[in-house]
């Protein structure tokens, strides 16, 4: 379907009327740097909103894993008396591009398969979502999707591509149909990355001598561990628990499932005070081989969707992509022995 | 014969030549076009001997000028000069004349949030708006604008100094406890963060608005609010009684700021030391006492709400002075 800027609009305020859009946006003057913007996900109510190109500072996942997310409360220290806080979201649209809806096969797998039992308060966002396609016409700087076979995706309801006049959509979605029928008939198929910048093989399997390795010494170094690469990453899903005391009322009290991350402080600190992962190589080392390896031993498919944030947000520079072509090289010259 | 009054308030030089002059182009904010380089190329090698000497302040110093050249070099200078001064807001009505004082000096700047990341301001930016409000003038008055608490350009040292900050909003919703903020402001800063309940408290009296919080946190939960200035004033060096400058005013609007840029002059004017033959706006605020400074200079000066104003100045360092004998 083709559809003018008016029709577009127009079809998209009634989608609205029914979802919660969340989307690529432009946020000004919300940079951490003065006087700066940046792109991420937020809530839109129009197409306009939206920003069709480039990668977003963070990712999507705090739809369906919030930052702070309450489960239950109690009054009175009295926690066998917990009040389930319960799941209330809207239907919700997200536009993802083809690695972030891949992302969520990852977030599927950590919170629906993972350990027996399912996670009721992702179950119950996770039904409420549904995917809007944006395409990718190049690959960017940093990305590698087609690298981790992420770079092509069928499951979205609609595909959506921003013209000079208008939008072109495809529907995949009965659902959506009713909402777009104002258009002009036509023939769209969203376009797929089909080759990264720099392609990457990913090892099958690691050497265990690659865990004491001159290599994390160099991240040592460089990583500051402020944990950028791991709180934009789409399918780092790890979390704390907390319980927090109502600032008002001192007798309730909430539990919080709140994100953390490997790369964050006190995250492998143990009663007695052991830590043993204390170097931030040694952290690196745990985040890169877990998206690549060992993540891929239980689920059969990498955590890492090869989107390329890590990369954007690091303040020390420091890529993934890298660091896989480093492991590569260490596992070949170990082969080759 | 050359009357040296006139020539010092036109930014020429008295220098150890006799005869020979160096005339100082301002740049204010310290942040100009880079086609201008043409022209003091020009004017150091058609005029001077060749040579340019980068001032402390941020400008243009062209040595080695013969002083019956002057009309020459001010020929030369005048699109430059008015270019550069109109594009803060200045007319300068006869550019062929050269500057038409010399008192009030270049207002220099940090790189600011042009290049830096640490910056919480536009520092050149503030500094051309000074410019605008203060020039020209003849009362000597040192002001420099500094893009965050680091203070790079050496604000303390200035009659005025301007610390661009920023109020930093809290999104607690956004916060995941990493403590990154509390543990930066700890060790680098004024300690002025702390975790209650597995949120963040900020100590509005001791935080100095530097931003750092900010950019150290990975969530965005920190994020820019309205820039504010960290007015510092009465800093100086020299011979007598050197001092590094005292908050005035922490968390000032940029019209509070700009307004008392503007009031400073009137403040001088009506209780400078005639008898010198300059005297730095700190030592008219030492004799004339700090709540008269403060009347003076906040005289029709609307204060923002989270401006606060801070108490007296601090005595600063003397050189060891021998007894009247």
């Amino acid at each position: 379907m083709r559809l003018d800027s008016k029709q577009s609009e127009a079809a998209f305020l009634n989608v609205v009327k029914d979802y919660t859009i969340v989307a690529p946006t432009i946020k000004v003057g919300e940079g951490r740097f003065s006087d700066t913007d940046i792109v991420t996900y937020g809530n839109v109510e129009s197409l306009s909103e939206i920003v069709f190109d480039g990668i977003t500072q963070f990712s999507a996942k705090s739809v369906l894993s919030p930052i702070r997310e309450t489960l239950f409360s109690y009054e009175n220290n009295n926690s066998a008396k917990a009040k389930d806080v319960g799941v209330e979201m809207k239907p919700t649209i997200v536009f993802l591009r083809a690695c972030d809806i891949n992302s969520v096969e990852v977030l599927d797998a950590m919170f629906l398969k993972n350990g027996g039992r399912q996670d009721s308060y992702f179950s119950g966002r996770r039904e409420h979502v549904k995917f809007f396609l944006l395409e990718c016409q190049s690959p960017s700087a940093s990305c590698f999707c087609v690298s981790m076979g992420t770079s092509t995706t069928k499951n979205y309801s609609v595909f959506v591509r921003k013209e000079e006049n208008g939008y072109a959509v495809k529907i995949n979605d009965d659902a959506f149909s009713k909402y777009f029928s104002h258009g002009t008939k036509a023939e769209i198929e969203p376009a797929f990355v089909t080759e990264d910048l720099s392609p990457l093989s990913i090892p099958d399997s690691v050497d265990n001598s690659l865990f004491n390795h001159e290599i994390w010494k160099e991240y040592s170094r460089r990583c500051i561990g402020c944990g950028r690469c791991t709180v934009s990453c789409p399918t780092c899903t790890c979390f704390t628990m907390q319980d927090v005391p109502d600032a008002e009322d001192q007798r309730k009290t909430k539990r919080q499932r709140i994100w953390s991350s490997c790369q964050i402080k006190k995250f492998s600190l143990l009663a007695g005070n052991h830590d043993f992962r204390t170097t931030n190589g040694d952290k690196m080392r745990y985040k890169v081989l877990h998206k690549i390896v060992d993540f891929k031993k239980k689920f059969g498919f990498s955590m890492c969707v090869g989107c390329g944030r890590c990369d954007q947000v690091c303040p020390e520079y420091i890529s993934m992509s890298k660091c896989i072509e480093k492991i590569n090289a260490i596992s070949v010259s170990d082969g080759e022995q | 014969m050359y009357n040296t009054k006139k020539l010092i308030k036109n930014a020429f030089r008295i220098t150890k030549v006799r005869n020979e002059t160096a005339v100082r182009l301002r740049v204010p904010g310290g942040h100009m076009d880079a086609k201008y380089l043409k022209v003091i190329q020009e004017l150091a090698e058609r005029f001077g001997n060749g040579t340019v000497h980068l001032t402390t302040r941020q400008g243009y110093e062209i040595p080695g000028i013969k002083m019956v050249q002057m009309d020459e070099v001010k020929q030369c200078m005048a699109e430059m000069i008015a270019g550069i001064e109109s594009s803060c807001g200045v007319v300068l009505e006869d550019a062929v004349n050269g500057y038409p004082s010399a008192g009030t000096r270049n207002v220099s700047a940090c790189v600011g949030n042009r290049v830096c990341r640490f910056a919480n301001i536009d520092s050149t930016l503030l500094a051309q708006k000074i410019e605008k409000v203060i020039y020209p003038n003849d009362y000597h008055l040192k002001v420099a604008i500094t893009g965050c608490p680091n203070d790079c350009i050496k604000a303390h040292t200035q009659d005025i100094g301007i610390i661009g900050s920023v109020m930093p909003d809290y999104n607690e919703e956004k916060c995941i406890g990493c403590e990154a903020c509390v543990d930066n402001c700890k060790k680098k800063i004024t300690n002025a963060l702390s975790v209650e309940n597995f949120k963040v408290t900020r100590d509005e009296d001791y935080c100095l608005n530097c931003g750092e919080c900010i950019l150290k946190c990975p969530m965005g939960a920190f994020s820019r609010g309205e820039k504010r200035y960290r007015i510092v004033i009465g800093g100086r060096t020299g011979k007598r009684n050197p001092r590094l400058a005292n908050t005035f005013i922490k968390n000032a609007s940029e019209e509070v700021v700009l307004g008392i840029c503007k009031n400073v002059y009137n403040f001088m004017h009506l209780y400078i030391d005639r008898s010198l033959p300059k005297e730095h706006m700190g030592y008219i605020v030492d004799r004339a006492g700090f709540d008269v400074f403060r009347r003076e200079v906040l005289a029709g000066v609307k204060l923002n709400p989270e401006a606060k104003v801070s108490e007296p100045l601090n005595p600063g360092y003397f050189y060891r002075r021998r007894a009247d004998h």
